[in-house]
């Protein structure tokens, strides 16, 4: 097979003349559209990382805010249990205090009653004494006996 | 001045005489008792003169002794 050259040649210079045309044509609105898309992509990048950064902070914030709740509701709860402690000594003091009253009250009432009743048994052995002299006597003594008893009265020497 | 002597027994006139002139001596005037019989004064006798009271029955000396029975 014979080359030919010049066709070669040809095709070449061809091939040349084509890119360089197609180059002045088309690199600086391929590379517009390129920078384009690339400045877009990178702000995308931007926007996110800034978004990163955003969600970040926001993420320290709640974690913060919840550290800080969590504190708070632990003090509450601290705060509520002391509170708790402090009521039920209070009132196992005064169930205490009025145990003791009742008890003091109850032995005045027992000691009243007790007085009461001696005081009542004393009247009535008082009553039954002077009852059972009131009988005898009123058996045995005789006007002999009230005369004695006048002879007395005039044995004293004043009256009163 | 009359009174009142009520006896648990009827006494004679002696000795109503007697107790008429102690009771004169006491209040310095001459003193008429009239007698009354009461057997619930046991013995002794309860004179009454001028709102005064001498009581010297038995009746009132077991009163004095309840009362005492009953002190503390």
């Amino acid at each position: 097979m014979k080359l030919d050259y010049v066709s070669i040649i040809a095709y070449i210079l061809n091939v040349v003349v084509l890119f360089f045309f197609l180059r002045w044509l088309l690199y600086k609105p391929v590379k517009k559209f390129i920078d384009a898309r690339s400045a877009a992509f990178d702000e995308r990048v931007e926007n996110l990382a800034k978004q990163e950064t955003d969600i970040a902070q926001q993420k320290k914030k709640y974690d913060d805010f919840i550290a800080d709740s969590q504190k708070e509701a632990n003090k509450v709860i601290q705060q509520s249990r002391e509170n708790a402690k402090k009521r039920a000594e209070t009132i196992i003091d005064e169930a205490k205090q009025s145990a003791k009253d009742l008890i003091s009250h109850t032995r005045d009432e027992i000691a009243e009653e007790r007085d009461a009743a001696q005081a009542r048994m004393r009247e009535e052995v008082a009553d039954i004494a002077v009852g059972i002299a009131t009988r005898v006597l009123e058996r045995e003594v005789t006007k002999e006996d009230n005369d004695h008893i006048i002879e007395s009265f005039f044995k004293r020497e004043r009256i009163g | 001045m009359e009174g009142l002597i009520i006896t648990a027994f009827k006494l004679d006139d002696d000795a109503v005489d007697k107790i008429e002139k102690k009771f004169s001596k006491h209040i310095n005037a001459e003193v008429k008792l009239k007698q009354e019989v009461d057997r619930a004064l046991l013995g002794g006798f309860i004179v009454h003169i001028r709102n005064h009271m001498y009581d010297y029955s038995i009746k009132r000396r077991l009163e004095d002794m309840n009362k005492y029975l009953l002190s503390d």
